[in-house]
C-alpha cells in the first residue's frame, strides 16, 4: 500500500488551479446568490420616508413601498405627515372616533399595506363590537439624521404630545418595544431636551476588514433570505438570540443595571406622557409590542432556564398601571399561536401582516374591557 | 464539543500537528493518549465524574490481560458478565433497580461505543485474536480514540493495531485533500441538509393540527414519518464523515458506516449499508455464534435455514435495544429484529416456491427492485417512530391524523419511496460511468460551494443579533 501511496504526485498546474478553482467557486457562488435575492426578494423603500425632513416623513406623499419578506403595496401619509385613515386638520364625521397612535415603527405598521396594519385592526374589532366608525391617526416618527437611532426615542414623543392633544382623540395609543429601548437616548428621558442636540448614537463608518465583511453581511440580500429561513426555527432563533449579551437581557426577571435604566427611561415617560394627557381628559394606552424572541418563547412554550418572555410585557403593565393607563399586552397575546414564526419577517424582526392582527386584537380587546375608556362598555361586558 | 463542529476541527488539526512531528510510535501513541484524555475531559465535570468510566475501562482491561494469560470459559463468562453489567448498570437501563444506581452525577459520553470495543478485546483476548502485546497505552488509546468516541464508528483492534504499528498510511497532500474532502461533506450534511431536515419534520408535526381537511393530514403524515430517516442519514453519517476525515490526520483510516442505505433492495441488505460497523460487529459476536450454537443443537439441514430466522431476530433486537433504555427501544428492537427476520423467512419461502433461480430472476426485475427499495425504506421509516417519538407522542400523532390518514399517510411513504429511489438508483449507475464527477477538481469545487453554505450559515448564527431592522424606512 505505501508503494502505491509514494507514487503520488500532485501536478504542478494543479497547486495553482485548484485553489483557483475554490476562489472563483466561492465568487459565482456570492454572485449567483445575491443576484437571485435580490430578484426573488426585491426592497424598495420608503421614499417619502427617505424624503423626511427630521421627525416626519414628506407630508402629502404616496410611495411604493416593499420589504423583502413582504408584498408591494402603496405606504400614503396625509397633509401632517402620519398614516391615517382620513385628514387630520378636520375633525371626523360625527358618529365617528378619533383614536391616535405615538410610538415606534410598529406603531404606524412599517412595511405593511395600511389595511392590515394592527391599529386597522383594532378599529375593526372596535367598530364591529361597537357599531362606530373609527377614524385612526397614526404619527409616524422616523429620524433621517445620519448617526441617530432615534425610532423609540420618548424624548420627541414627548414633544410631539401638543400635535396629539390638537387631534382630540378619544385616546392615545403608545406602543413600547424592548427592541426599542436598546437605543435609548444619553441621559434618559427628558422632555424639554431638543432630539438634535444627542450626540450620535451610531458611529458612522467602519474600517478593517472584519468590518468590511460586518457591513457587507448587512447589506446582502442573501444573507437575509439566508436569515429568514434559519430563523424560521424557533428553538434555533431563542437559542441565537440569547447569546447576544445585553440585547437579551431584558427576557430575565432580574434586570441588568442597564435595563433598568431604560425601564426607568419607560417609567418617565409614561408618567409625563400619562400626565399631560391626563390634563388634556385623553387617556393613554400603553401597548406592549413582542420582540420576535418574546413571541417565539410564549407561543412555543420554549422553555430556558431563568429566560422569561412575559417578563418585560409584564414590567411595563406594572408602569401602565401605576400611572394609570391602560396596558394592552401585545405580548401575550401569542399564547397558543401555532407556528408563530408565520407572524414575523423573521430576517427584519418586525411584526408582519399576520402578527399585526394579533397585536391589534390585543389592543382592541384591552381598550373595549377599560372602564377608564368607556369605550362601548355594555357591549364589551357582554 | 460537538462534531461536527470548527471547535472540534481545530482540536484536531492542531493535534494532528503535534502528532505528526515525528515518526517515533511512543512519541505519537503520547500525543494521542493526551489527545483522547483531553478530549474526553472536556465532558466531565470533576475527577469524581469520570471514576466510573474509569472503573470500567479498567475492569475491561484486568479482563482482557486475565483471558490472554488463561482464557478459561468460566473466567470469559465471568468478564462477560462484568462488562455487560457494568455497561448497563452505568448507562442507568431500566431493568437495573434505581437503588443500584450511583447517587453522583457521572459521564457516559460515547460509552455504548466503548462497551463495544471493550467487548470486542474480552472475546478476541480468549479466542486468541488480538495481535501483539496489549499495553495500558495501546488499549486506552483503542478504547477512547477521539476521533470515533462520540458515536462510532467501531473500529476492531487488529485493524486498528495494524494501522497504528504495523502499516502505518502515509500523509501526503491526496490524503490531506481526501480528508479535507470528508470533513466538509460531513459539516454540509450535519449543519445543512439534517437542518433543513429537521426543520421541515418539525413543521410538518406543528401543522398537523386537529381539523385539517384528510389531505392534509395524510400528507403531513406521510412526511413526519418519511423525513425523519432522511434527517438520521444526513446528520448520523455526516458525522461519520468528518471522523473519519479528522482520523485521517493521524494516519487511521476509520471504517465506513454507511453505503447509500436506502438503495438497499431488502431488509436484510439495508442493515449491512446502515451502520455497517454495528451491525457487522452484531453480526460477527452474535448472528454467527447463535447460529452456530443452534445448528450444533439441533442438526437438522431442514431447520437450518430457520435458525437464521431465529439468530437475525436476535441480533437485530440487540441492535434496536441497545439503542436505549426504554420500553420504546425494546420496541424498536422488536420491530428491527422482526424486519430483518420476517425479510429472511420470506427469501426461504419465496426460494422455496419458486426455486433459488426463479428468486433471483425475481430479484433482477428491475420493478420487484424499485418497490423492494420502496418497502425497505417505509419499513424503515415507520420502525424509527419508536426511536424519535415517545408512546404518548405517537398516540397524539395517531389521534391528530386519525387512523385512515395515518396509514395512508405509509401507503404515500411508499409509493413516492419508490419511484424517488428508483431514480435515485438510476443516477448512481449513471454518474458512477463518469470519472470526471468524482476527479480532485469537481471535489474542490463541491467541497467549497459546500463550505461556503456552511460559513455563510455559521456567520449568520454568530453574528449580532437578531435584531428589528431599520434600513428599509
Amino acid at each position: 500500500m505505501n508503494d502505491l501511496y509514494s507514487k503520488r504526485r500532485l501536478p504542478h498546474r494543479d497547486w495553482i488551479l485548484l485553489p483557483l478553482a475554490s476562489v472563483l467557486t466561492v465568487l459565482v457562488l456570492a454572485a449567483a446568490a445575491e443576484g437571485l435575492a435580490r430578484v426573488f426578494w426585491s426592497e424598495q423603500p420608503d421614499a417619502c420616508i427617505m424624503a423626511a425632513d427630521g421627525a416626519k416623513p414628506k407630508a402629502n406623499c404616496s410611495s411604493m413601498v416593499k420589504a423583502a419578506e413582504g408584498p408591494r403595496f402603496e405606504a400614503r401619509y396625509n397633509e401632517c405627515s402620519y398614516r391615517a385613515t382620513g385628514p387630520c386638520r378636520q375633525q371626523p364625521p360625527v358618529g365617528t372616533e378619533r383614536i391616535a397612535v405615538v410610538g415606534t415603527s410598529t406603531a404606524f405598521g412599517v412595511q405593511i399595506p395600511f389595511d392590515n396594519v394592527w391599529f386597522m385592526r383594532t378599529a375593526q374589532d372596535i367598530t364591529a363590537r361597537c357599531g362606530r366608525p373609527v377614524d385612526v391617526q397614526s404619527l409616524v416618527q422616523v429620524d433621517r439624521t445620519p448617526g441617530h437611532l432615534d425610532y423609540g426615542d420618548f424624548n420627541v414623543f414627548a414633544r410631539r404630545l401638543p400635535e396629539v392633544i390638537a387631534l382630540k382623540p378619544k385616546f392615545v395609543v403608545l406602543v413600547v418595544a424592548a427592541f426599542d429601548l436598546v437605543a435609548m437616548p444619553d441621559g434618559g428621558f427628558n422632555a424639554t431636551r431638543d432630539p438634535a442636540a444627542v450626540p450620535p448614537t451610531i458611529q458612522p463608518g467602519r474600517s478593517g476588514v472584519i468590518e468590511l465583511a460586518k457591513s457587507l453581511k448587512d447589506v446582502s440580500r442573501a444573507v437575509s433570505v439566508a436569515q429568514h429561513f434559519i430563523y424560521g426555527d424557533t428553538n434555533l432563533y431563542v437559542w441565537t438570540f440569547l447569546h447576544y449579551g445585553d440585547r437579551a437581557e431584558f427576557l430575565h426577571s432580574r434586570l441588568t443595571p442597564r435595563w433598568q435604566e431604560r425601564v426607568a427611561y419607560v417609567d418617565n415617560a409614561v408618567s409625563y406622557i400619562s400626565g399631560q394627557l391626563k390634563s388634556a381628559g385623553i387617556p393613554l394606552v400603553v401597548a406592549y409590542a413582542p420582540a420576535q424572541v418574546e413571541a417565539y418563547l410564549i407561543a412555543d412554550k420554549i422553555d430556558v432556564p431563568d429566560v422569561d418572555g412575559e417578563a418585560m410585557g409584564r414590567t411595563v403593565g406594572a408602569i401602565a398601571q401605576r400611572h394609570g393607563a391602560v396596558f394592552a399586552d401585545g405580548a401575550s397575546a401569542f399564547q397558543g399561536v401555532h407556528n408563530v414564526q408565520d407572524y414575523f419577517y423573521r430576517a427584519d424582526g418586525h411584526l408582519n401582516s399576520a402578527g399585526n392582527q394579533v397585536f391589534g386584537d390585543a389592543v382592541a380587546g384591552a381598550v373595549m374591557s377599560a372602564k377608564s375608556i368607556g369605550y362601548c362598555q355594555r357591549e364589551a361586558m357582554r | 464539543m460537538n462534531a461536527p463542529s470548527f471547535q472540534f476541527l481545530g482540536f484536531a488539526v492542531a493535534g494532528a500537528v503535534l502528532f505528526n512531528l515525528s515518526g517515533s510510535l511512543t512519541w505519537r501513541r503520547l500525543i494521542l493518549l493526551a489527545l483522547n484524555l483531553v478530549f474526553f475531559a472536556l465532558f466531565v465535570s470533576g475527577p469524581v465524574a469520570a471514576l466510573p468510566y474509569a472503573g470500567f475501562l479498567l475492569v475491561g482491561y484486568g479482563c482482557v490481560l486475565m483471558l490472554r494469560r488463561r482464557p478459561s470459559s468460566a473466567l470469559f463468562l465471568l468478564s462477560l458478565a462484568l462488562v455487560l453489567f457494568g455497561f448497563f448498570w452505568l448507562k442507568r437501563y431500566t431493568f437495573i433497580p434505581a437503588a443500584f444506581s450511583l447517587s453522583f452525577v457521572y459521564t457516559t459520553i460515547g460509552l455504548s461505543y466503548v462497551f463495544f470495543r471493550v467487548l470486542h478485546l474480552v472475546i478476541e483476548a480468549r479466542q486468541g485474536g488480538i495481535p501483539g502485546k496489549i499495553s495500558l497505552l495501546s488499549y486506552l488509546n483503542y478504547t477512547l480514540h477521539f476521533p470515533a468516541l462520540i458515536s462510532g464508528p467501531i473500529q476492531l483492534y487488529p485493524e486498528y493495531h495494524r494501522q497504528e504499528s504495523e502499516e502505518r498510511l502515509p500523509l501526503d497532500v491526496f490524503a490531506i485533500g481526501q480528508a479535507a474532502w470528508r470533513v466538509v461533506v460531513g459539516f454540509f450534511k450535519v449543519m445543512i441538509v439534517s437542518g433543513l431536515l429537521m426543520q421541515a419534520q418539525q413543521g410538518a408535526i406543528a401543522a398537523l393540527v386537529p381539523g385539517l381537511p384528510f389531505a392534509d393530514r395524510l400528507l403531513y403524515s406521510g412526511l413526519i414519518g418519511a423525513i425523519y430517516p432522511l434527517f438520521l442519514y444526513a446528520n448520523f453519517s455526516g458525522y461519520t464523515d468528518f471522523v473519519i476525515g479528522v482520523a485521517r490526520l493521524y494516519r487511521f483510516e476509520l471504517p465506513e458506516n454507511f453505503d447509500y442505505p436506502f438503495l438497499a433492495e431488502n431488509f436484510i441488505a439495508f442493515w449491512s449499508r446502515w451502520h455497517i460497523t454495528l451491525s457487522n460487529w452484531l453480526k460477527t459476536y452474535v448472528y454467527m455464534p447463535l447460529l452456530i450454537t443452534c445448528m450444533r443443537r439441533i442438526p437438522s439441514r431442514r431447520a437450518e435455514p430457520y435458525f437464521a430466522v431465529l439468530a437475525y431476530f436476535v441480533t437485530f433486537f440487540l441492535v434496536g435495544a441497545w439503542h436505549g433504555q426504554t420500553s420504546m427501544f425494546l420496541f424498536f428492537g422488536v420491530l428491527q429484529g422482526g424486519g430483518v427476520a420476517m425479510n429472511k423467512l420470506y427469501q426461504i419461502v419465496m426460494t422455496d416456491r419458486l426455486s433459488r433461480k426463479g428468486y433471483r430472476a425475481l430479484c433482477e426485475n428491475p420493478s420487484y427492485r424499485a418497490l423492494a427499495r420502496g418497502l425497505t425504506f417505509t419499513w424503515f421509516a415507520f420502525t424509527l417512530f419508536w426511536f424519535w417519538s415517545s408512546w404518548q407522542q405517537l398516540g397524539g400523532f395517531i389521534q391528530t391524523a386519525t387512523v385512515p390518514a395515518f396509514l395512508l399517510g405509509w401507503v404515500l411513504v411508499f409509493a413516492v419511496a419508490t419511484v424517488v429511489l428508483a431514480a435515485a438508483a438510476a443516477v448512481q449507475r449513471f454518474t458512477s460511468g463518469y470519472g470526471w464527477i468524482d476527479s480532485r477538481y469537481s471535489r474542490t469545487v463541491f467541497a467549497t460551494g459546500m463550505m461556503t453554505v456552511v460559513v455563510a450559515a455559521v456567520a449568520i448564527l454568530a453574528s449580532p443579533a437578531p435584531d428589528i431592522v431599520y434600513k428599509n424606512f
